[in-house]
């Protein structure tokens, strides 16, 4: 399955996820929901936003793991 | 092309509202008399009940198609009404019943359109459910009636036989209802899948 690093990326740039929603412009709950693997998918537009704030890769947020499977 | 417009969408969820509020009242009133009824006909003696035909003040009537001139046809027989008006009574309840059932289940689906979440899972079931009683209501429904019939018809020298054919019209939108269970199903599945988007 695909696992979002958000947490860590978060974490690299020392910055909140308030901060994060506030330049994105996405809802802390929905911002929660990608943090913890609750989403389903993620817009194209949203995963520009979240690079462009973090100043990163997709590939730095998003990871394959084949050892886990999506219920 | 159909454009959504919802000021006259808000307008028909009112009529539909108000539609399904006197439905409701009818289905009340109806299971009430035919349980009522059904109560104090048992009780009542069928000798009560039994008509000498030729006595009735009139003298004709319209049986399906045909319009029979009581006397002519059946001269002073009599014909007892206790066992038709139990199943009158009886249909009354039945359909009165099925009549709440729907409209419980119409009632909850209104509830979810009003709070604009339309394609849910509970609103598929309640359409599948409602596709369902209205597929029955088609074949159950001529069998009481033919019931009737029959109960009065076998009292005179008339050769009948028992025959139901399902109501078409009522089938064919039990069909309609549940194709629509499956498109909603298909849009609480999209829903989800919108819901589920960040």
């Amino acid at each position: 399955m695909i696992v979002i690093r958000l947490d860590r990326m978060l974490a690299d740039r020392k910055m909140q996820l308030q901060e994060l929603s506030d330049l994105v412009g996405v809802s802390i709950a929905n911002l929660s929901n990608l943090k913890t693997g609750k989403v389903r998918a993620i817009r194209f537009s949203t995963l520009e936003s979240i690079c462009d704030a973090l100043n990163c890769q997709p590939g730095d947020l998003l990871e394959y793991d084949p050892s886990s499977s999506r219920e | 092309m159909f454009i959504y417009n919802e000021q006259r969408f808000t307008l028909l969820l009112k009529v539909t509202a108000i539609v399904v509020k006197l439905i409701y009242l009818l289905s009340i009133l109806g299971l009430v008399l035919g349980v009522v009824g059904f109560g104090v006909l048992v009780w009542i003696d069928p000798e009560r009940l039994t008509f000498v035909l030729s006595d009735l003040p009139i003298e004709t009537i319209r049986f399906d198609d045909f319009i029979v001139n009581l006397e002519e046809l059946f001269g002073d027989q009599s014909i007892a009404l206790k066992t038709p008006a139990l199943l009158v009574a009886v249909s009354t309840a039945i359909g009165s019943l099925v009549g709440l059932a729907s409209i419980r289940q119409l009632n909850l689906i209104l509830k979810d359109v009003r709070a604009k979440i339309p394609f849910s899972t509970a609103n598929t079931k309640r359409f599948f459910t409602l596709s369902y009683i209205t597929i029955l209501s088609a074949f159950v429904s001529p069998i009481l009636g033919s019931l009737i019939r029959y109960s009065l018809v076998t009292q005179f020298d008339i050769t009948a036989r028992l025959q139901f054919f399902p109501t078409l019209s009522v089938l064919f939108f039990g069909v309609l209802l549940y194709l629509l269970a499956h498109i909603f199903s298909y849009g609480a599945h999209l829903q989800e899948e919108v819901d589920g988007t960040v």
